[in-house]
């Protein structure tokens, strides 16, 4: 019954089926090098969607995982964003089940509430980035930040952007423009609260 | 970003208000930020622009946003991370046969082709479609070289570089597959390929409908990878 089945599950839906070897003159690459290529850049998109690097590393070695067991599914040309479509769905994936978890464990869970992202000096710890550009990331609703990272981190065109989520071009745009704006604004209060915390020097009293 | 001075008098508002036809749509604004409008719109856009220094603080604003990400230093991937992903083939399971694809005993993943079952083009299916449409002549028939399909352990590939990687090919048809002395070399070593029941009670758990719920196959991932 599955003889011949293709391991369509996240691969482009128009190279989904298509068997590979159309391209003759297509030279395979190995398993080397297809991780020494993709894997700093779907660490990195996983990195600025999951936004600490214990889930980067697990949705990166799960992505990688996904395209071992689809190989046969993948067509020539079509890689990168093959890539960015496992990996964004699987990190929504993963944010689903883990807020249905949480709702089911912390009935008045209040660690998410928007305006309270992770706090500073944990993101600090965790990572060398830009502690504030990644809190307020963080705190951008997961479809949201997903548009805005794959656009703004991988330069993905609005259509590259609509094929990997699946939504019209008008929803890419929006969704873009509101997390930008979103972004913005949280990056702004972040920085006008450090700054208080500076004046203040009192570390404890940062804005809650 | 001649307006970053004034950018903290302009609160960013999540709906647009009515613009009317005196401002840009939040539509034109991003995609005008991010160069997606066609020529003659994006020129319309620059035309108000030079006039309406509101549009003006908008485009800044979206434009600050978009630099802050694409200038933010990234982190670099994890050595141990690479080591890890570099094993993925040792390491996993294909827990849904790749038709036509298999691990040499020297490492190599490679196309199976089975000259009478090779599918004929014109069936491939559009996206989506069960796969079983695709190799008619194969459904319900489970031949030996099923087996090959489960990598398990890794014996047959640990500490061996993994070299070509080919797919199932029509193209192959004509030539002599790579994959043949795979056929013979690992499918009938003892490493691969467990009990032929074992493999096709783990087929049945995975019937093609299911697969396009990634909850179920996030079920079947490597502990490494389970949610927490």
């Amino acid at each position: 019954m599955t003889e011949g089945s293709a391991p369509s599950l996240i691969a482009p839906s128009h190279a989904d089926t298509v068997l590979p070897g159309d391209g003759a003159e297509w030279t395979p690459p190995s398993w080397d090098e297809v991780v020494r290529e993709h894997a700093d850049r779907v660490y990195r998109l996983a990195y600025r969607l999951t936004g600490n690097p214990h889930d980067a590393e697990d949705l990166t070695q799960e992505t990688f995982v996904r395209v071992f067991r689809s190989l046969a599914s993948y067509k020539p040309g079509t890689f990168e964003g093959w890539l960015h479509r496992i990996t964004t769905n699987l990190f929504l994936d993963m944010v689903r089940r883990r807020s249905r978890i949480r709702m089911e464990a912390l009935p008045d869970d209040s660690d998410r509430i928007p305006g309270r992202g992770p706090e500073p000096e944990q993101v600090f710890s965790d990572t060398h980035l830009d502690p504030m550009l990644q809190a307020a990331l963080d705190e951008l609703a997961p479809e949201f930040r997903a548009a805005v990272v794959l656009c703004d981190v991988e330069g993905l065109s609005y259509e590259e952007i609509g094929t990997t989520l699946g939504v019209k071009l008008g929803t890419v745009r929006s969704r873009i423009h509101r997390g930008r704006a979103a972004l913005r604004t949280s990056l702004e209060r972040r920085r006008s609260e450090l700054q208080a915390l500076l004046d203040a020097a009192v570390p404890e009293e940062v804005r809650g | 970003m001649n307006g970053s001075d004034e950018r903290r008098r302009f609160t960013v508002t999540v709906t647009v208000p009515d613009w009317g036809q005196d401002h840009l749509s939040s539509d034109a604004i991003v995609a005008y930020v991010d160069d997606e409008l066609a020529d003659r719109p994006h020129s319309r856009a620059a035309r108000h622009l030079d006039t309406c220094p509101e549009c003006v603080a908008e485009v800044v604003a979206q434009g600050q946003a978009r630099l802050a990400l694409r200038s933010a230093e990234c982190p670099s991937l994890p050595s141990a991370l690479l080591r890890s992903l570099r094993s993925i083939p040792q390491d996993t399971e294909l827990a849904d046969p790749s038709p036509g694809l298999a691990v040499t005993d020297d490492g190599r993943i490679v196309t199976v082709v089975r000259p009478e079952k090779l599918p004929r083009p014109v069936d491939v299916p559009p996206a989506g479609l069960a796969s079983s449409d695709i190799a008619p002549a194969s459904h319900g028939r489970r031949p030996p070289v099923r087996r090959l399909y489960r990598l398990g352990a890794g014996a047959a590939v640990s500490g061996l570089a993994i070299g070509a990687l080919a797919l199932g090919a029509p193209g192959l048809a004509s030539g002599p597959p790579p994959s043949a002395p795979a056929d013979r070399g690992v499918f009938d070593g003892p490493v691969l390929g467990g009990p032929s029941g074992m493999l096709e009670a783990r087929f049945r758990l995975l019937p093609a409908a299911r697969q396009d719920s990634v909850m179920t196959r996030m079920d079947l991932m490597p502990d490494s990878f389970r949610l927490r």
